[in-house]
């Protein structure tokens, strides 16, 4: 079977179990949610790395930049997931810290270029 | 009787006296100017022999190999600028190739960044375009170093040229003329050097790093396009002002010269009637070898400047190109925030190109200027 019908697979039964679930009065059906979503995430990431890292073995003069990329971009689903995730169970202030603690997680990623370019311009004045 | 005899013999005496005075000063002026004659040819094409010597060997220390007109031709050739060419996009290390395709890359990477929504996808592409920008610099920057490497060469030749050129310039006009035309050119040396090397390419390096810096503050690029708009303003001056330098140098130096030589010739065989013509036409040949070196040199001299400048004028062409076809390929598949990136590097790409090509003309034209400048003989 293919990766990606394994994904929608968990993700359908984890869904069907937590409305199931939740029809009963089972108190914990958000986790079964929450389970659900984040194996598939988990299972996308261990998939995509493969595929990530063939990207980045191609240009190895580009290397360094491509890998901080891709980990930007990571960073970015990754904190956008849990901030959704911290949205449905009801934690905004917890959704909006993960948000922001993604931002600044980027921000810092970039900051040595941003400086490495200062760092030329003084050099010429 | 005895009296009027003694007077005759003493007329006849003074007459002897006279005419042999007069025999020995038309001898003495004779022999003097046929010496100075063939003294003056001997030197004229002994120093003419030695200038040239030397240019050659200026030559071919700068060029290192064939300095022989066909090696020179070869140098400037199409088929010459086609190996360049190609050696650009397939040679030792095909930088083209790789810049092109990083270019493309960033571009895919630019197209799928953009497509993330909300706070963290507009973080994640400011980031990424201050990569992408540092990326950009990071592989062109090399460029400025390389133009200032050539200016260098080429200032550091036409430095070398400017005694060879005083010492064709004394052969053929006044050591006052010569001196001032080897003054221009040594104040155009050194200006231009320092314009160049130094002011100019500090202001395309500041106008590549404000062009990197436009992805962290918008502010930044249109600082970067005021000072673009500054620096071709000061290219724009400098080329006028060395424009009329040069042509009212020349206007003088020609008129002077050409009043002063055709004065000396009418001088010469309008006073000496016999040998005075050979003399005005001997200064007529020595003329002619004079032009015949003038024109060894300065053609020789531009056609090396112009090899020396070809191999980064094409690089950075090149290079130039390729940031155009990034943004062609950003406005065709709508990905704007890799063309905004590019842009103000395409503006200090043509300020760099502006700024090589200025300098390295300057130094060509100051050449031609001493091609041209002929006594005016005929």
């Amino acid at each position: 079977m293919n990766d990606w019908l394994r994904v929608i697979g968990c993700a359908l039964i984890s869904a069907l179990l937590g409305v199931l679930l939740k029809e009963l009065g089972f108190a914990g059906s958000r986790m079964i949610l929450l389970l659900g979503t984040v194996g598939a995430i988990g299972f996308v990431a261990v998939c995509v790395g493969e595929v990530m890292e063939g990207i980045v073995g191609l240009s190895s003069e580009n290397a360094e930049y491509v890998r901080v990329i891709l980990k930007m971009v990571g960073i970015s689903y990754v904190a956008g997931v849990c901030s959704d995730i911290c949205t449905d169970l009801g934690q905004t202030s917890l959704a909006g810290a993960i948000s922001s603690v993604g931002r600044v997680e980027i921000m810092i990623l970039s900051l040595p270029y941003v400086k490495r370019i200062i760092e030329e311009g003084v050099k010429l004045l | 009787m005895r009296k009027s005899k003694g007077k005759v013999k003493y007329k006849l005496h003074k007459a002897a006296l006279c005419l042999c005075l007069t025999l020995l000063l038309f001898h003495s002026f004779g022999v003097g100017c046929r010496a100075a004659q063939a003294t003056g040819d001997e030197l004229t094409d002994g120093r003419i022999d030695g200038i040239l010597d030397r240019f050659g060997s200026l030559v071919s220390d700068e060029l290192g190999e064939d300095v022989s007109a066909e090696g020179i031709s070869e140098r400037l050739g199409i088929k010459r600028i086609l190996e360049q060419t190609i050696n650009a996009f397939m040679g030792k290390g095909s930088e083209v190739s790789a810049f092109l395709l990083t270019l493309l890359g960033m571009a895919l990477i630019l197209s799928l960044v953009s497509q993330l929504q909300g706070e963290l996808g507009g973080a994640v592409l400011g980031s990424v375009s201050v990569i992408v920008s540092y990326v950009l610099f990071d592989r062109m920057s090399f460029l400025i170093g390389e133009a200032q490497e050539s200016l260098s060469g080429i200032s550091s030749f036409f430095g070398s040229v400017i005694p060879v050129a005083l010492s064709v310039n004394s052969l053929g006009v006044t050591p006052t003329t010569a001196s001032t035309q080897a003054l221009g050119m040594g104040i155009t040396l050194s200006a231009y050097s320092f314009i160049g090397e130094e002011v100019l390419a500090a202001f395309v390096g500041v106008l590549f790093v404000l062009s990197a810096a436009s992805s962290i503050d918008p502010m930044f690029s249109r600082l970067s396009k005021s000072v673009r708009n500054i620096l071709l303003f000061i290219t724009g001056i400098l080329t006028a002002l060395i424009g009329a330098t040069f042509s009212l140098q020349n206007t003088i130096s020609a008129s002077a010269d050409s009043a002063l030589v055709r004065s000396a010739r009418y001088a010469i065989s309008s006073s000496i009637p016999i040998v005075g013509s050979s003399v005005s036409g001997a200064l007529g040949i020595a003329a002619s070898g004079v032009s015949y070196a003038r024109g060894i040199v300065g053609g020789g001299a531009i056609a090396v400047i112009i090899s020396l400048m070809i191999a980064p004028l094409i690089t950075i062409l090149i290079y130039r190109l390729s940031v155009r076809a990034g943004i062609l390929f950003g406005e065709l598949s709508s990905n704007e925030s890799f063309t905004r990136i590019l842009a103000p590097f395409s503006d200090a790409l043509d300020a760099l190109l502006a700024v090589y090509s200025l300098t390295s003309v300057i130094y060509i034209v100051e050449l031609a200027v001493f091609l041209k400048g002929g006594v005016g003989l005929a």
